[in-house]
């Protein structure tokens, strides 16, 4: 049962992890620096700041008054109720928690996808829907987990053409068609 | 009989093929959803969000609602034979579900999970049906100060019950309220926080967020991690329980349909603490809770009806009064107002076929769900064994067209990737993004109650605490607000959940 839950995706949106409920029951020896950082205080104090430069922008925005409220005083009180809420969880953030690391090795994977995610959008205007999307699948699928060329061709072949058929004969939807007019 | 003519309408409307047809697409892709761990209802409904866009409005709910019990269906295949839950609200399942599959009674828990679940859901919806209208004629007295309230109420009690930091979920809310404040006002028309962009212009689209937060940083998530799924390889001969298995799970039946109907009601509540309850509930009340954990067939039974009868409970104060209790609900919300259906207590009389056609799709859901899960057990296994590695990218690409085919906009694509990696780095430091995408949807909404009550009261800001329902609501908001500070109430809380898990 420990092992089960100690998966790290998105399934568990809502379960208890039970990683936190060890460590709130362990014994933490008092923190010698009240001001002592980790990762969940670094956090709270990027929330801190977030809240001040929203109240700000806010207050520049105009308040209005009570009785006639202008754009500005929602995120203003916003900011505010977030400034207090930063505070609060730097002071919650004094017990040290196991630094999960936020990459860990698999930082090259995730770069790599996220670039060619960003290249699928650029690109797709230009090269139109068809030639992109098998460029992606061909590199996703060579890059992240090596696939024969054989099977990513395929598969990128079949989705493409899935996602046509889906998209633009039963949705009807506008693909773009790119410089080659696919 | 009234109730008869306005059953009969909704009847009409979902037994038209295409009706049918995006029914029955929602509840497979459900149990698909649920079957496979490393997505949720909410990161498929997500997916969807961008396809329902071209459709007519009943239609894309109906979809989206089939997505969401059909994944409470699907969730315990995986949670009985691999040990691994396919989504939140199936964990309690692993308990003894898992045990009972190792004891060669696989097919019994699953076949008393498909019942349960069709009994759970076909129950709730009824309740769904009967207390909806009555809700919805009460909540026609709601003015600007009470719906603002109970969206306060809502948000506060969606992150109290988050697992996990507190001051966190609550930040996350607040985070969703600023970002729904982002773009141009609509009352004074002035830009906020769009930094000179054209795009941020229209605010920030629910459509790219959500597919983003859910779909993209799901995917994010999960690559390249590769873990060997060992399936339980059973035999599952015996999907019908015999009639001792049926006399044990009747009790936790019934008693996990109204658990799992008024949870799911309540903001916060959902499946997930449906589940977690009728669980902990049949283990007190057994005679014999010692064999809870080694594959009691009440621990399957109870849990497995209470999340599909949570789906029904949570679907009341969505369509009565607009607010979405959890974030499957915000979703749903969130589609609605894009195709400009305001729910509400006037969805009743504005567009009942909405109401009604949802509510007689869920009768034939589940319906088609019981078939889809009985016999093709064997086939949802199958799927199991697909290697992520080429799951994913159709994952992404059906976030990247489906954002995309909503404005032909590649800014879409890239406020999408944008949201993804904001996404991932929330969920590796233990934010909850339920009170974000509930925040997101209702932020404008709370706002303009907000503006509209200060103009009604000529500047008296007590005017929230002057009208009854609204102090009401407030005051439940902060004394779950100020609960947790209680030392006691804190430690009882942290104890329940404990003794469930373990």
């Amino acid at each position: 049962m420990l092992q089960l839950l100690r998966l790290d995706n998105g399934a568990i949106e809502n379960a208890a992890c039970c990683d936190e409920y060890k460590k709130r029951r362990a014994f933490h020896p008092i923190e010698e620096n009240p001001f002592a950082m980790n990762a969940d205080r670094y956090v709270a104090l990027c929330c801190t700041i977030l809240g001040l430069a929203i109240s700000a922008s806010s207050y520049q925005i105009g308040l209005g008054n009570i009785k006639a409220p202008d754009a500005g005083l929602f995120p203003f009180l916003i900011g505010l109720v977030i400034i207090l809420l930063g505070l609060m969880l730097f002071r919650e953030g004094k017990k040290p928690r196991e630094d999960i690391p936020i990459f860990g090795e698999r930082w090259k994977k995730l770069s790599f996808v996220v670039g060619i995610l960003l290249c699928y959008a650029l690109a797709l205007d230009w090269l139109g829907f068809t030639l992109t999307t098998l460029l992606f699948m061909i590199l996703i699928l060579k890059a992240i987990e090596p696939q024969k060329w054989s099977v990513a061709i395929f598969t990128a072949v079949l989705s493409t053409g899935l996602g046509y058929l889906l998209f633009s004969v039963w949705l009807k939807v506008e693909l773009p068609r790119g410089i080659l007019g696919l | 009989m009234d109730l008869f003519n306005q059953l009969a309408l909704g009847f009409s409307v979902i037994l038209t093929p295409s009706n049918l047809l995006y029914c029955f697409i929602g509840v497979v892709f459900g149990t698909l959803v649920g079957v496979l761990p490393g997505l949720g209802p909410v990161a498929a409904m997500s997916l969807l969000l961008g396809t329902t866009f071209h459709a007519p409005p009943v239609a894309a709910v109906i979809m989206l609602a089939g997505i969401y019990y059909g994944a409470m269906y699907g969730g315990s295949t995986t949670s009985i034979l691999v040990n691994i839950p396919g989504e939140a609200a199936s964990v309690v399942t692993c308990i003894d579900g898992y045990q009972m599959a190792r004891k060669g009674r696989a097919g019994v828990a699953l076949g008393i999970s498909a019942f349960g679940s069709f009994i759970g859901g076909t129950l709730s919806v009824i309740g769904l049906m009967l207390l909806a209208p009555a809700l919805a004629r009460f909540a026609l007295e709601f003015g600007p100060p009470e719906y603002f309230s109970i969206m306060v109420f809502g948000l506060t009690l969606v992150s109290y019950f988050t697992t996990g930091s507190l001051a966190k979920a609550l930040l996350m809310a607040c985070f969703g309220l600023f970002l729904g404040t982002v773009g141009t006002d609509t009352v004074s028309g002035k830009l906020r926080f769009t930094f000179g962009s054209a795009y941020l212009m229209d605010g920030i689209g629910i459509v790219p967020a959500c597919m983003g937060l859910f779909g993209i940083s799901e995917v994010l998530l999960n690559i390249g991690q590769t873990g060997k799924r060992d399936i339980f390889a059973t035999k599952i001969k015996d999907l019908l329980p015999n009639l001792q298995d049926w006399a044990a799970s009747i009790g936790p039946i019934l008693r996990g349909t109204v658990i799992g109907f008024f949870l799911g009601m309540l903001p916060g509540g959902g499946a997930v603490l449906g589940s977690f309850f009728s669980y902990g509930l049949e283990r007190k009340i057994s005679k014999h809770p010692e064999a809870f954990g080694t594959g009691a067939i009440e621990g399957v039974a109870g849990p497995e009806t209470a999340n599909n009868a949570a789906t029904g409970g949570a679907f009341i104060p969505l369509l009565t009064l607009g607010i979405p209790a959890n974030a499957v609900m915000a979703l749903l919300l969130g589609a609605l107002l894009i195709h400009g259906v305001q729910p509400g207590p006037l969805l009743l009389t504005k567009h009942p076929e909405v109401f009604w056609g949802v509510i007689a799709s869920m009768y034939i859901g589940n319906a088609m769900l019981l078939v889809l899960n009985l016999p093709l057990i064997r086939i949802w296994v199958k799927v199991l064994s697909i290697p992520y590695r080429f799951l994913f990218p159709l994952i992404l690409l059906f976030c990247l067209t489906g954002v995309y085919s909503v404005a032909n906009s590649t800014a879409d694509i890239l406020a999408m990737i944008l949201f993804g990696i904001l996404g991932y780095l929330l969920r590796k430091l233990s934010f909850d993004m339920a009170p974000l995408i509930l925040a997101l949807v209702l932020g404008p909404i709370l706002e303009y109650s907000f503006s509209q009550s200060l103009k009604i009261s000529e500047g008296n800001i007590f005017i929230f605490l002057q009208r009854p329902i609204s102090a009401t609501m407030l005051i439940i908001s902060a004394i779950s607000l100020l609960l947790p500070l209680v030392p006691y109430i804190r430690k009882k809380k942290i104890e329940i959940e404990e003794s469930v898990i373990e």
